[in-house]
């Protein structure tokens, strides 16, 4: 008798639960919209919801999850959440003031709330790093996004929650979705689209109709003693030229392909030979030791430089160099190829926001990571780092929306290709950084014979 | 006779002079070539420009980088440098004691596998010690020592005693006359180690004193692997090597240069004030060994 009303009390206790869960679910979609995602499965449209964060019950919501994961570590005692973050060295600052802004406003008193943000790990380092050992990896970490598809495939990262999917999805351009999503899956929170570079120029230099041809550019500036520079020696950059030439460079599958071994790879090299013959006469094409960003700021500081090929991270330092209302910027100039005028092609890409499959606080962590992707820390990201948003509402920002660097990237836009799809760590690994650094070293007075030589080089050490 | 004797002497005198004229030139030439990145680094570490430069003489100078060694909180250089300084001493410690131990055991005892244990300790020591770096990680991760600076230290200290070649070597000139002396008059192995060999090892013991704490104070790649992101627990090298990113090297590569000026100093004074005991310490072993 006394067992079965245990079991009975047992029972209604954990109905009671259930309908307790149950209207804490509906008391967070209740103050929510509903919107309709765009990318619909075969079962039918999925329907996602969009939160407002500065709303009392999802704040709620949100806190009392975080509280379930600080208490599921510590026990009895107060819970603690302490997240990590990865970002940019040059980024530290700014995402160290997010990450305080962060703690505020999810502050509770049922737990404690660190967050630390660490500058060890660059973008460019963070996602093989997670897949190296993801233990030890920071919770959030920002990367570029041709690491995306390696760190789904090693499955260390973790895909959007859907808590914030219809959020992500409605607060960001398409294409940055595009970007992020692998098999269907969105698995990462967009932060900027500017992973690619353009042309930065001295507007007391040179016109908007100066700016249009390679040649042109160079000759002006041979002549007063001045030189644009384009990063030949870098395989991001010079992979421009073979982009134009019309070669395929694509990555699928683990398998790399690169048509360099042909005659569309000759072209594209000897385009690149015809540029660097005026080499230390308006045209550098190489940093030396010091790296390409400190060699442009350096150039623009002493005014060696009136042009550069580059992208938005060196923007600020351009600005602070030549002045504000001195610094545009185009879209790549044509390359005279083939005996005809040809539109550089580019790398094009994006920033992410990712969060690590193993963190301990899974949920926090996808809060904090959409905090840093938010639309309002895009906007203040752009207007403290001059970085380029995803967000559709940071775009309409009087400010960015008139940024040369946006109207260049976006102009760009069309010669722009995707790194992920196109490159791996194999391509890195070939000598097409160095096959650049050698034309530019030779002043372009290489042989076809000598060229073609060096593309079936690179071309095999890929396969 | 006196003639030719003296011509012979004029003769060798000249050929000495110009022999010694080209060695002197060719050490010169040296000197140049070993000092001139010394003091391009200290020249620069006072450079205005924050930048790489490919000038020599910088054209303005500031102390401004040396106080930001110590201000900048994204690269805490002095807490890297206590880091650095608490690791090194501490394995410097252990390091010597567990050398000089084993150095004399192997010198003055004789044991069963001691000829085995001296040819295993020499093979064993001519593999890397990061060779393991990835297991041994993993092993402290289980001891709790994860990104500790207490696991560099045991990292640095716990092989030691198989670099026992040197000390023993030392050890091996000291009359065991002595010993057997001392333990005549009573004295256990443990009180002739301590009272009777120490006090008469002064330079190994400097010597081994130095190379434990110039291991520690230099290394990169245990704490590369180590400590990952934890800045909090970087030493000087890994700190200095950040700076040197190529997101960090515009505005930090003076600073880089200022850190690697201060960095000598106290490794430089140390030697300048053992370099006696260094040089007795390398040849005194070295005789026997």
């Amino acid at each position: 008798m006394a067992s079965k009303s245990k079991k009975a009390v047992a029972l209604l206790l954990t109905a009671m639960m259930a309908a307790a869960a149950m209207a804490g679910c509906g008391d967070s979609s209740a103050p929510a919209t509903t919107v309709t995602s765009t990318t619909a499965t075969e079962s039918g449209e999925e329907e996602l919801t969009v939160i407002n964060l500065d709303d009392e019950e999802v704040l709620t919501t949100i806190k009392n999850k975080m509280k379930e994961e600080a208490d599921a570590q510590t026990g009895d005692k107060k819970g603690k959440v302490s997240l990590k973050v990865w970002c940019a060295s040059t980024d530290l600052a700014f995402e160290q003031s997010l990450a305080k802004e962060f703690e505020e406003k999810f502050a509770d008193s049922g737990y404690e709330l660190k967050i630390r943000v660490s500058g060890a790990i660059g973008e460019d380092a963070s996602g093989s790093k997670i897949i190296e050992g993801p233990e030890d990896g920071a919770d959030v970490f920002n990367f570029a996004d041709d690491q995306l598809s390696s760190l789904v495939e090693a499955g260390d990262i973790a895909p959007v929650a859907g808590y914030f999917l219809g959020n992500v999805k409605s607060e960001n351009t398409e294409d940055s979705i595009d970007i992020c999503t692998v098999n269907d899956e969105v698995y990462a929170y967009p932060k900027t689209s500017d992973n690619g570079y353009f042309l930065y120029y001295d507007k007391r230099f040179f016109d908007e109709s100066d700016v249009a041809d390679f040649d042109a550019m160079v000759s002006k500036a041979g002549q007063s003693g001045k030189s644009v520079f384009f990063d030949m020696g870098n395989g991001w950059y010079s992979t421009g030229f073979f982009f134009t030439a019309g070669c395929t460079v694509s990555y699928k599958d683990g398998k790399q392909t690169a048509t360099y071994n042909s005659d569309e790879g000759l072209s594209a090299a000897k385009a690149m030979c015809h540029i660097a013959e005026n080499t230390g006469n308006g045209f550098e094409g190489t940093p030396g030791t010091m790296g390409d960003n400190a060699y442009v700021k350096a150039g623009f500081e002493d005014g060696s430089l009136v042009a550069a090929v580059i992208g938005t991270w060196v923007g600020p330092d351009i600005k602070a160099a030549i002045g504000e209302e001195n610094v545009g910027a185009a879209k790549l100039p044509t390359v005279l190829m083939d005996g005809e005028q040809k539109q550089l092609d580019s790398f094009g890409g994006y920033k992410l926001i990712g969060v690590n499959k193993f963190s301990t606080y899974s949920f926090s962590s996808q809060v904090l990571a959409y905090y840093l992707g938010c639309p309002d820390s895009q906007l203040k990201r752009y207007q403290t780092r001059g970085l380029i948003a995803t967000s559709t509402k940071a775009l309409e920002d009087d400010k960015l929306k008139a940024d040369p660097a946006l109207l260049a990237i976006e102009a760009q836009k069309p010669y722009a290709h995707a790194q992920g799809a196109s490159v791996s760590g194999k391509y890195w690994a070939s000598n097409i950084g160095g096959f650049g650094g050698e034309i530019v070293t030779e002043k372009g007075k290489l042989t076809d014979d000598q060229l073609k030589t060096k593309l079936k080089q690179i071309e095999d050490q890929m396969s | 006779m006196t003639n030719t004797n003296d011509s012979m002497k004029t003769g060798y005198a000249q050929k000495r002079k110009a022999i010694n004229t080209i060695v002197y030139i060719i050490l010169s030439v040296m000197v140049v070539i070993w000092i001139v990145p010394i003091i391009w680094l200290i020249l620069q570490s006072f450079n205005t420009e924050m930048g790489v430069t490919t000038k020599f003489f910088p054209s303005s100078f500031t102390f401004d980088h040396y106080i930001a060694l110590f201000t900048d909180e994204q690269y805490p250089y002095g807490k890297w440098i206590l880091n650095t300084f608490m690791v090194a001493a501490l394995s410097c410690v252990i390091s010597t004691l567990f050398i000089l131990m084993v150095s004399y055991a192997l010198s003055r005892l004789r044991f069963k596998v001691r000829k085995t244990f001296l040819n295993l300790g020499l093979i064993l020591g001519m593999f890397p010690g990061f060779m393991s770096m990835a297991a041994t990680y993993n092993i402290m991760d289980i001891f709790g020592l994860k990104q500790q600076l207490f696991a560099l230290v045991i990292v640095y200290s716990a092989g030691a005693g198989l670099g026992y070649q040197v000390a023993k070597g030392f050890f091996d000139t000291i009359p065991r006359s002595l010993d057997e002396a001392a333990k005549i008059d009573g004295a256990t192995r443990n009180q002739i180690f301590w009272q009777i060999i120490l006090p008469l090892s002064k330079p190994i013991i400097v010597y081994t004193a130095l190379t434990t704490f110039t291991g520690p104070w230099a290394d990169y790649i245990f704490v590369s692997y180590f400590m990952k992101d934890n800045e909090s627990n970087w030493t000087v090298a890994l700190g200095l090597y950040k700076m040197l990113d190529k997101e960090a090297i515009s505005t930090h590569f003076t600073t880089f240069c200022a850190g690697a000026v201060l960095i000598a100093i106290p490794i430089t004074i140390l030697f300048i004030i053992m370099q006696r005991f260094y040089v007795e310490g390398v040849t005194g072993g070295a005789v026997k060994g």
